[in-house]
């Protein structure tokens, strides 16, 4: 028998190794700075193309052009006939009301950002935004975003098996002289990783995070005497 | 070629051939970087666990109890969240509770009736139960101004 050469190089095994090192290291690091894969990728074609080949997708969008607002799991409430504006294309709601949207829950989507376009709070205690919740068995479990002149404040809650839940884990007070009522905003919610914030006009108002849900769709919320509008509310992919 | 320009033998006394180098060093030094990329990977696993909170699970569970009343002292009938867990509980007829098997760490605690909890954050030791004590429930969306 022929006595075995001895073999100096590395295994195959070992570049293997080194190279699966390396690569979780640096996806270790970008989490740990905060940045996605995602958006590293999106940095670096844009930079050789110079595209921006990752603009944010419409996941989903409601401008409220169905008067049956098929769109929409109501769970108390209706569609308000007694809206100041009767305006088609809108979505109006009076006193109280929950709803979710139903394109968003069957997603459970985990990052995204929402846009709701004009939304004018004509007079109440104001109205919410719920994201990342899901809405199963009669039940929501997930974040709110208040417009709550009720508490002098611009609030995040959590729910949790259908209870609001008190106190908010993040609150700003609403500053003097602000156009509370009769006037449209924008309002953006990013939600990406445990980090959600919120833009009122594109002014940061609230940047907090949080690890309890991790992922859900979106729905509406008013209460007590509240009237309110909204053209148009959309779904993107996150930024 | 005349004699005296013929090499030196000092010249011939190095050997003509260099030492190969050595196999088994440059093996050893490629396991050596290995190793250290190991470490490096772990440590930054490790960062990364704590940023998440999710390494608490690793160093066991501890137990809280207390007692749910309600704005005039009585106990008070109650759900108990430990969120992020999926740990739900109630209390007793007595409004006293005891939750086991908690993963250690900094945890928001929800108590609830049926349309409105309080939270608050509790600190869970592993391997100790902890009395967090009286709790009033408050039975309000809206917190003190």
């Amino acid at each position: 028998m022929k006595p075995k050469k001895p073999e100096f190089g590395q295994g195959l095994l070992e570049y293997a190794l080194l190279l699966l090192l390396v690569g979780v290291s640096i996806l270790l690091v970008l989490r740990l700075m905060g940045l996605s894969v995602r958006d590293v990728y999106c940095d670096i074609v844009a930079l050789i193309t110079n595209q921006d080949s990752c603009s944010n997708q419409v996941l989903c969008s409601d401008s409220f052009d169905d008067p049956a607002f098929k769109g929409w799991n109501w769970v108390y409430g209706a569609p308000s006939m007694n809206r100041v504006n009767n305006n088609p294309g809108q979505l109006c709601l009076s006193n109280s009301n929950q709803l979710y949207n139903q394109c968003s829950q069957n997603k459970e989507q985990k990052d995204y950002s929402i846009l709701m376009k004009n939304s004018i709070l004509y007079n109440g205690n104001g109205y919410g935004i719920f994201f990342r919740t899901t809405y199963l068995k009669g039940k929501a479990n997930g974040y709110i975003f208040q417009y709550d002149p009720g508490l002098r404040a611009f609030v995040i809650r959590r729910w949790v098996d259908g209870k609001e839940i008190n106190p908010p884990f993040a609150k700003t007070p609403i500053p003097p002289n602000y156009p509370i009522y009769n006037t449209p905003h924008d309002i953006k919610i990013d939600v990406i990783g445990n980090n959600y914030v919120i833009y009122i006009d594109g002014q940061k108002i609230l940047d907090v995070t949080d690890d309890v849900y991790q992922k859900g769709g979106i729905g509406l919320r008013t209460w007590d005497s509240t009237n309110f509008c909204t053209d148009e509310i959309t779904l993107f992919s996150a930024p | 070629m005349k004699l005296e320009e013929s090499p030196d033998i000092q010249e011939y006394q190095d050997p003509l051939l260099k030492p190969l180098p050595d196999a088994h060093l440059q093996r050893r030094r490629f396991r050596i970087v290995l190793l250290v990329l190991l470490l490096i990977t772990i440590s930054l696993f490790a960062m990364y666990l704590m940023q998440t909170k999710k390494i608490s699970t690793f160093f066991g569970t501890g137990s809280i109890r207390g007692v749910v009343l309600d704005a005039h002292g009585n106990p008070f009938k109650a759900e108990i969240y430990v969120l992020g867990t999926g740990i739900k509980s109630e209390t007793n007829p007595d409004g006293s509770f005891t939750i086991s098997d908690i993963p250690s760490g900094e945890r928001i605690l929800v108590i609830a009736d049926e349309n409105i909890g309080n939270s608050q954050s509790i600190q869970v030791i592993a391997g100790k139960q902890i009395d967090i004590g009286e709790i009033r429930f408050i039975p309000t969306a809206v917190p003190e101004p």
